[in-house]
């Protein structure tokens, strides 16, 4: 630090850098209220789509691709509406989304109109910490680095830590190791400077650049595109565009699994940072006057994530990840692989879906 | 390592904490020595890990492009020492010339081997082939050390200005190496002054004489200029430029101011932060930008643009040239050469030729235009004063195109579709002439952009903004400059381009 001569005073200097990040921090998250959703594909579409029109729809489905893909919201409402109870639903599934980014799109659709939304479906799925390194920096992936989820994250490196410490033992060569311990706080710390950019709102102003250099005219026509929403602008696409078979060594990988889902149920793993995920999503639901319904989808996966006993007795959840119970949705001819379902296998889980619904109470 | 990326705030945080703790001004210069070398080596050392173990067993293949940079910089930090002492040592001054033509011919040597050797070796085989000569052109596979022009000047003005007997020849290697390699001026700029950076390089700095507000203020601005202003309308211009063909009037004129925005925000935004770093460690750059948009004439212009180069000039090569002590055509002469080699000082390139002779002619018809409405009356003077300078502002957006212009390539095919030249001018037309050329266009917020930048830019250069903002206390710019960063930030690229200046 600078020597103490005539004009320097350490506790004046310290307190100068006090007010500058205070006021910058206030600052940002001050503005962060009027930022839009990043415009990123497919998942800002889906924000800008709602905004304007999210006042039509009764339902709305959140989850990964296995939501995205595989929930035809066309499909959906027309099966109701033939048993005796219209609805209007929209697919906001994501490529890859799953807590804790699900429950911050889930707020952002939940912030959008949405007078007649009584249903929201969310996919459960377990809390993802160690994001693909292809995602990681892209403006989706920095956009739900906020406060609540940076929380999550805390809970998924505690949870990791006593998972650890249980098992610790430097001298062992076979038990958990000190590098096994540094591990969980990189994940960490790779959400860490996410979480301090979004909170910087870092280049968040930049959308206004992207829609300037399009002369007025041409930009009302690109805005209204809304190429991830579909042909029918119900939020649905087609998995990976033309792709809708499997190959032989596929298809053999698949029934593999499928064999052993058969002859082995699917394990329920406790994880508290999933827990609190999708409790969040729960109450976030609840606050906005709709009623939460969790599914799992149809998967070959020998684990699968259920929230505890004590969370479950408050939710409505349906599993179809049953092979036993819905057979259709395993079929060979109906899958892509052991997690994924192609465009008929969607319409057959769609139909499956709407019949569940139909029992709800009205 | 970018002045606006993070990781400098990390670097110059642990080198501004080490400087001040140190005690004696020979480890302060030590460790700025230090400091300034693993900031040049951040820009082409890659991994270090990866850089060490290639440079631990020898594969020289593997090492980063540009590896050796800091050879060059070192050889003419050296030669410049010794050439200084020689010059101060010789007993006539025919030895005394004999060194610094040394000198010259060394740093002017490196500068065209690096930069000029593939522009001249192409350029005559172009001509031979022109001609209908057969022309082979070999041409050389060289990267310019990042940093050359710059440097290469400030050791040059060292050894000119012992030889002209204007400065003391420095005793000691280490003030030279620190002076030559300082990192807020090392690879953009400004180019400072051996007589002006070496009496500062040998006195012990003093922290009460560091003036911490206002170069934390400058430093903000700084970063504004680049990150937030700059880099929000290079998209702009970048896009014009690829293809002026394809947007009609008002697109070209955004696409060429935006352009004129974008240059001045980038190299003065690293001026600022330059002067502002170096402020910090108790340093005095040169200042290097005085609102050059508000001329009221292209002499003015050159008094207010990159005026350390500007100056350079004028003082080394200018006045050498024999400057206007001569005929009219004489004093022109020098003033079209000077200006075409100051072109040439940016890059290997015609473009940046044609650049510095436009601005040669445009001080040549302003001498005489001066000359000839010496004995305006008092009305044409003021009609005069309200033109003068938007019409500067225009020519000086004009010549902006042949400096930016490059060559036009199909997006499909990447066959090229126009040189650099050609492109330039079918800028020139697109932004000159009335019509359009095509049909796309940009938003007309960016018109708006422009006016809140000029209106901004008019207000600072009133000293509108400067003396209130110097009025507030301390804990008031703190918070004005926190809530200022938060804006700023929202703008800021999450990758940014490097600064243009870095190029030359």
């Amino acid at each position: 630090m600078p020597p103490p001569d005539s004009r320097f005073s350490l506790r004046r200097w310290l307190l100068h850098w006090l007010i500058f990040f205070g006021a910058l921090v206030s600052y940002a998250v001050l503005i962060e209220r009027w930022l839009p959703y990043p415009d990123v594909p497919n998942a800002g579409e889906k924000i800008r789509y709602l905004g304007l029109h999210g006042n039509q729809y009764d339902t709305i489905f959140t989850g990964s691709s296995r939501v995205n893909f595989q929930v035809l919201p066309s499909i959906f409402d027309e099966a109701l509406a033939a048993s005796g109870r219209p609805t209007k639903s929209f697919n906001a599934g994501l490529l890859g989304l799953r807590p804790p980014e699900q429950g911050y799109f889930l707020d952002e659709v939940l912030k959008q109109p949405r007078k007649k939304l009584r249903y929201v479906l969310i996919e459960l799925t377990s809390l993802e910490a160690r994001a693909p390194a292809s995602r990681r920096g892209s403006a989706r992936f920095m956009a739900w680095h906020d406060a609540p989820r940076m929380a999550l994250i805390g809970t998924w490196l505690r949870a990791e830590w006593a998972a650890l410490a249980a098992g610790f033992n430097p001298t062992d060569r076979h038990r958990t190791h000190w590098t096994e311990l540094w591990e969980p706080v990189a994940v960490w710390f790779s959400h860490f400077g996410p979480f301090c950019k979004n909170t910087l709102n870092l280049g968040r102003g930049a959308f206004l650049g992207d829609r300037w250099i399009i002369a007025p005219g041409e930009r009302a026509k690109q805005l209204n595109k809304f190429r991830a929403l579909g042909e029918k602008r119900d939020g649905w696409l087609p998995y990976d565009g033309a792709r809708e078979t499997m190959n032989d060594a596929e298809r053999a990988a698949y029934l593999e699994s499928y064999e052993a889902r058969l002859t082995t149920p699917a394990v329920h793993f406790n994880d508290p940072a999933s827990d609190a995920a999708i409790e969040a999503m729960r109450q976030a639901v609840l606050k906005a006057g709709t009623t939460p319904i969790f599914f799992v989808p149809p998967m070959t996966s020998d684990r699968h994530y259920l929230p505890p006993p004590d969370l479950e007795q408050h939710m409505i959840i349906w599993n179809f990840s049953d092979p036993h119970r819905y057979p259709q949705l395993f079929l060979p001819e109906h899958r892509l692989d052991y997690i994924h379902m192609n465009t008929a296998g969607g319409q057959v889980f769609t139909r499956a879906l709407a019949e569940r619904f139909a029992e709800l109470p009205h | 390592m970018l002045f606006v990326e993070f990781r400098f705030l990390a670097f110059f945080l642990v080198v501004f904490s080490v400087y001040w703790s140190l005690r004696t001004n020979t480890a302060r210069k030590w460790w700025l020595l230090g400091a300034s070398h693993f900031f040049y080596a951040c820009f082409f050392i890659g991994d270090p890990a990866v850089f060490w173990d290639h440079l631990r067993h020898g594969q020289w293949a593997k090492m980063p492009a540009g590896w050796w940079f800091p050879a060059v910089l070192w050889a003419s930090t050296t030669m410049d020492y010794i050439v200084g002492r020689g010059i101060g040592g010789a007993s006539t001054e025919a030895r005394r010339k004999a060194w610094v033509v040394v000198s010259l011919a060394a740093n002017l040597g490196v500068l065209c081997f690096f930069k000029y050797f593939n522009f001249f070796v192409a350029s005559a085989g172009d001509f031979l082939a022109w001609i209908g000569l057969p022309a082979s052109v070999h041409t050389l596979n060289i990267i310019l050390p990042y940093g050359v022009s710059f440097y290469t000047f400030q050791s040059m003005s060292y050894s000119i200005d012992v030889y002209r007997k204007r400065m003391e020849p420095v005793r000691r290697f280490l003030d030279l190496a620190v002076f030559i390699s300082f990192f807020p001026q090392l690879v953009a700029g400004p180019i400072v002054r051996a007589m002006t950076f070496l009496p500062q390089v040998l006195e012990k700095r003093v922290w009460a004489s560091v003036e911490v507000r206002a170069c934390l203020t400058l430093f903000f601005l700084g970063f504004v200029k680049k990150a937030c202003v700059s880099e929000f309308v290079a998209p702009f211009s970048d896009q014009f430029f690829a293809a002026p063909g394809d947007f009609d009037r008002y697109g070209a004129i955004i696409g060429v101011l935006f352009y004129a925005v974008q240059i001045y925000c980038d190299f003065s935004g690293y001026t600022d932060m330059a002067i502002a770093t170096a402020g910090l460690l108790g340093y005095q750059l040169t200042v290097n930008f005085d609102f050059p948009y508000f001329a009221k004439n292209i002499t003015d212009f050159w008094r207010r643009w990159h005026i350390s180069l500007s100056t350079w000039l004028r003082d080394y090569l200018y006045i050498s040239l024999g400057g206007n002590r001569g005929s009219k055509l004489f004093t022109y002469r020098n003033l079209l050469l000077t200006m075409v080699l100051g072109g040439l000082w940016h890059g290997a390139s015609w473009n940046f030729v044609i650049w510095g002779a436009m601005h040669g002619v445009a001080l040549i018809v302003h001498r005489e235009w001066q000359r000839l409405t010496e004995k305006a009356g008092v009305w044409f003077r003021r009609v005069l004063a309200v033109i003068a300078v938007p019409l500067t502002f225009y020519w000086i957006c004009v010549t902006w195109i042949f400096f930016r212009a490059a060559p036009i390539y199909d997006k499909d095919t990447k066959a090229l579709e126009a040189t650099g030249l050609q492109a330039a001018l079918q800028v020139l037309q697109a932004f000159t002439l009335p019509g359009d050329l095509g049909k796309r266009t940009f938003g007309y917020e960016c018109l708006g952009v422009i006016v809140v930048l000029a209106i901004l830019h008019w207000l600072n250069s009133r000293r509108l903004i400067g003396p209130q903002w110097r009025r507030l206390p301390d804990w008031a710019c703190a918070a004005l400059l926190g809530v200022g960063t938060a804006g700023a930030l929202l703008f800021v690229p999450v990758k940014y381009k490097a600064f243009i200046y870095f190029q030359f």
